[in-house]
């Protein structure tokens, strides 16, 4: 091989686009039927194997760096002797250096433009991708159109012998393959096309990389390697690239479209959320209207935040210390407080849905522990998210309201109400309308200058199906509680650290008798007693705080800023009316502008 | 013989004069000699380990090349109650790794690790130390057992400490390694011995360099690879690391250590 006639020809695809089929066919080409085995089929080893290099050199590359084992495989990669097209498969994404090379320096090309010669990209509706996918890897449905949708990559890893193996989503995989970021001619062939004709959809390619064949003898080719014959081939003998986690055959259906019987709707949707733009680009289209793209969209990225992080994960300006372990049934000289909580000085004892308990001690520390079969039913995220930070700020002696806290600059407004008032519907709806979530269901009181703020943190939002319909998000894309609590879990945006002032409280209510949506400002003691079962946590806020404490605090917030009670009627027609009504009371709220600091005592 | 024409930029390989030369860029040089003696120059501005990397990575198994040796691929492990008898375990690196140390935990010591130098003029084929140290890929059983240190800065190998082999050995068996999947059925043999043509297989074959560089002549090859053939192999199905239980292991391990000593006869 020389610069002037590099022969390295790349099969490039995402996993299970066909490739292996072209590889088969090559096969076919070279060698008669007598010797065709499906163990040798062109293209050797993948580049990013290293293992080549014991063969070429007697070089052991689990003694090199990963930096230098990246520069080794541009070696090996230009290492050929055959003067024709060299076919060789990859997976990967494209790309110029390896991911992460120290900027300003000239990395090594992954796929050396001096030894290669052309591309041959073959694409699949990511669809029938996914549902390929299962079969190969081992995968159900959800995993693999979650894997389509991740960046992730194998790391470099010359203790292995292999470098850095990036495939990339698959609509970034596809988009790298384009023509535009490529310094070698790409050909790019829709595995729908080669399925329906291939002869006519592989030939051109073939001739355009140097691969002298007649169409006849391609025909034969394709002949000898129809589906049904690789079937019969494999099952007369192992074929080695089937994944080890796989039960099924390598080489299935292979047909087009059959993502309409295999993919339920649910992952249909997920996969043209996640990849509409590319699908677009290259011919496939979806079936999901535009509104439900947008819904699953949300609800997808929402998804992928959320499992960033491990369950117990709290921010870390909460302060506080997460441990799953086990934890007591009871607490030793408590005083229960209701069914499932109980306290004692310095403690609390929560025992949730599902059979969950939480054990929060001092302010700063928990213990969670979730039972074992109930453990891969769901999102247990709630299980320290809700319960363990509101008892844990109880015990730090702050006043802890069950509502929802937005903000849209002017200073955090809190939706307060009972179960199923809407709080937690209408604060998500408020964030298209430009609003920010500071936090759901606890929304602890800290004193700033003396006036309340809200402390706000990340958490996850609990939505029912309808509410999640009501605000945008497709709900069953998002992640489902754990435990069977009907509902699923919405991230939004990181609120930040700071404490918000807190402008007004709005008590939700659904009792309206009249068919439209009321509002009213609160005076007098009755702000009082608006507030309290929404501050009391079914009893745990006067148990902690103390009676005397809880009703100074309580007092304290009712006088501090406006109570306005927002009565609405049942039925959830009236979001956009609730919406406009707590519109109005952030926009009064800003205009009267943040409270001024108090006057200093003394004269 | 020279390295194409197109040379690498990393590495470089001019067998085209004596010393055979060799280059790997900000590491440094080797110098191999035609009785496989060897001389290693590290580059001022090497990093930590470069010296390492050249000589056991490099030096010592090209010096075993030009002493007429081939590279086959694959681990070889001596058992203690049989001194000159090994067994050649081949298959991806980690797993190569995992079995013998677990082999070393049984008092088997450690002739080669990964790449085995061995005479191909029998039969028998005769290994020969490699004289390097143990690697394994980092977080190969990170358990107390294992308790490597990292090879070099950088780099993703750790060093473990295995008791060397240090006299040659005749290879009386050989496995290859293969991840046990949904597919094999609990009931399935765990080594189950590869016979007839299927030893020849592309998935069976270890020989990696043979002794020298050069191709020999088809005939010579042919004489290497049923030279290698010859020797009783076994395919061994190891746990999928989805249940790679203490007991799983401990029971696949008995397996293989039964099935070597009846092949090995």
């Amino acid at each position: 091989m020389s610069d002037d006639h590099p022969s390295v020809v790349w099969l490039a695809s995402y996993p299970k686009s066909g490739s292996t089929w072209v590889r088969a066919i090559l096969s076919a080409l070279r060698v008669g039927d007598d010797l065709f085995s499906l163990d040798v089929l062109t293209s050797g080893s993948q580049p990013f194997s290293l293992a080549g290099a014991i063969p070429l050199l007697a070089l052991d590359p689990r003694w090199l760096s990963r930096t230098e084992g990246e520069r080794l495989r541009s070696d090996l990669v230009c290492q050929t002797t055959t003067p024709g097209p060299l076919f060789r498969k990859t997976h990967e994404r494209f790309r110029t250096q390896p991911t992460g090379w120290e900027e300003g320096s000239e990395g090594p090309e992954p796929f050396p433009s001096r030894a290669s010669r052309a591309a041959i990209h073959l694409v699949r509706d990511p669809r029938d991708v996914a549902v390929s996918l299962t079969h190969h890897f081992g995968l159900t449905l959800d995993e693999a159109v979650d894997r389509m949708a991740a960046d992730e990559a194998t790391r470099a890893d010359p203790g292995r012998m292999v470098t850095e193996q990036p495939w990339g989503t698959w609509s970034t995989h596809a988009r790298s393959w384009a023509q535009e970021n490529v310094p070698f001619p790409v050909h790019r062939i829709r595995y729908e096309d080669l399925h329906a004709h291939p002869v006519e959809a592989l030939h051109p390619a073939l001739t355009a990389v140097g691969l002298e064949v007649d169409l006849a003898s391609l025909a034969a080719a394709v002949e000898r390697v129809s589906l049904d014959r690789l079937q019969r081939a494999e099952l007369a003998q192992e074929f080695r690239e089937r994944h080890p986690h796989s039960a099924a055959p390598f080489f299935r259906r292979g047909q087009v479209g059959g993502w309409r019987t295999d993919l339920p709707a649910r992952l249909v949707r997920a996969v043209e959320a996640d990849h509409h733009e590319v699908m677009a680009e290259l011919g496939y289209t979806a079936v999901t209207d535009r509104a439900d793209l947008k819904a699953t969209t949300r609800a997808r990225d929402s998804g992928r935040r959320h499992r960033r992080r491990p369950w117990t994960h709290l921010p870390d300006h909460l302060g506080l210390d997460v441990r799953e372990r086990p934890v007591p049934r009871h607490l030793a000289d408590s005083r229960p407080v209701n069914a499932w909580l109980e306290v004692a000085p310095g403690h609390a004892l929560v025992r949730l849905v599902g059979g969950a308990r939480a054990l929060v001690r001092e302010g700063h520390s928990v213990d969670v522990e979730v039972p074992e079969p109930a453990r891969a039913s769901g999102d247990w995220a709630w299980t320290v998210q809700g319960w363990a930070v509101a008892l844990a700020m109880l015990q730090r002696g702050h006043l802890v309201l069950h509502a929802a806290t937005i903000d849209r600059g002017g200073g955090a407004l809190a939706l307060a109400g009972r179960s199923g008032a809407g709080k937690s519907t209408t604060a998500v709806a408020l964030l298209e309308r430009g609003c920010r979530l500071l936090v759901d269901d606890v929304s602890t009181m800290v004193d700033v200058h003396r006036h309340p703020a809200v402390l706000p943190y990340l958490r996850g939002v609990h939505l029912a199906p309808d509410a999640a319909r009501l605000v945008g998000l497709d709900y069953e894309n998002l992640p489902h509680l754990a435990a069977a609590r009907g509902k699923a879990t919405f991230l939004a945006d990181d609120p930040g650290t700071t404490p918000v002032p807190l402008q007004a409280v709005v008590v939700l209510d659904r009792s309206g008798s009249s068919g439209e949506v009321q509002t009213r400002v609160v005076t007098g003691a009755e702000r009082v007693a608006l507030l309290l079962p929404h501050a009391t946590r079914e009893g745990a806020a006067p148990a902690i705080l103390g009676p005397d404490a809880f009703f100074r605090g309580l007092t304290r917030l009712a006088t501090s800023v406006p109570v306005v009670a927002l009565a609405r009627p049942a039925g959830d027609d009236t979001l956009i009316a609730v919406l406009d009504a707590v519109d109005g009371v952030l926009r009064q709220a800003s205009d009267e502008g943040p409270p001024a600091s108090p006057p200093p005592k003394g004269g | 013989m020279t390295w194409p024409k197109q040379a690498g930029r990393f590495a470089r390989l001019d067998r085209g004069q004596e010393p055979w030369t060799g280059s790997l860029e900000g590491l440094g040089t080797v110098l191999v000699h035609a009785d496989g003696r060897y001389e290693i120059e590290v580059d001022p501005e090497a990093v930590e380990g470069a010296a390492l990397a050249l000589e056991h990575g490099w030096a010592a198994l090209l010096g075993q090349v030009r002493r007429g040796r081939a590279l086959l691929m694959g681990s070889t492990m001596v058992a203690a109650a049989r001194p000159g008898e090994a067994l050649l375990v081949s298959g991806r690196v980690q797993e190569q790794a995992e079995i013998c140390l677990d082999l070393a935990e049984r008092g088997w010591c450690m002739l080669a690790d990964t790449v085995t130098p061995a005479d191909l003029t029998g039969p028998p084929v005769v290994a020969h130390p490699r004289g390097s140290p143990s690697l394994a890929p980092c977080h190969t059983r990170p358990d107390a057992v294992v308790t490597g240190r990292l090879l070099r800065a950088g780099g993703t190998a750790q060093v473990v400490p295995v008791e060397a082999a240090v006299e040659p050995a005749t290879i009386t068996a050989r496995v290859v390694v293969v991840e046990r999947g949904p597919r094999d059925h609990a009931g399935d043999t765990t080594v189950a011995t590869v016979s007839g043509r299927r030893r020849l297989a592309a998935e069976y074959d270890v020989l990696a360099v043979r002794g020298p560089f050069d191709p020999p002549d088809p005939a010579r090859a042919l004489a290497q690879d049923l030279t290698v053939s010859r020797i009783p192999l076994g395919r061994l199905l190891w746990p999928s690391w989805r249940d790679r239980a203490e007991n799983h292991r401990r029971s696949t391990m008995d397996d293989l250590v039964r099935w070597w000593d009846e092949a090995r006869r």
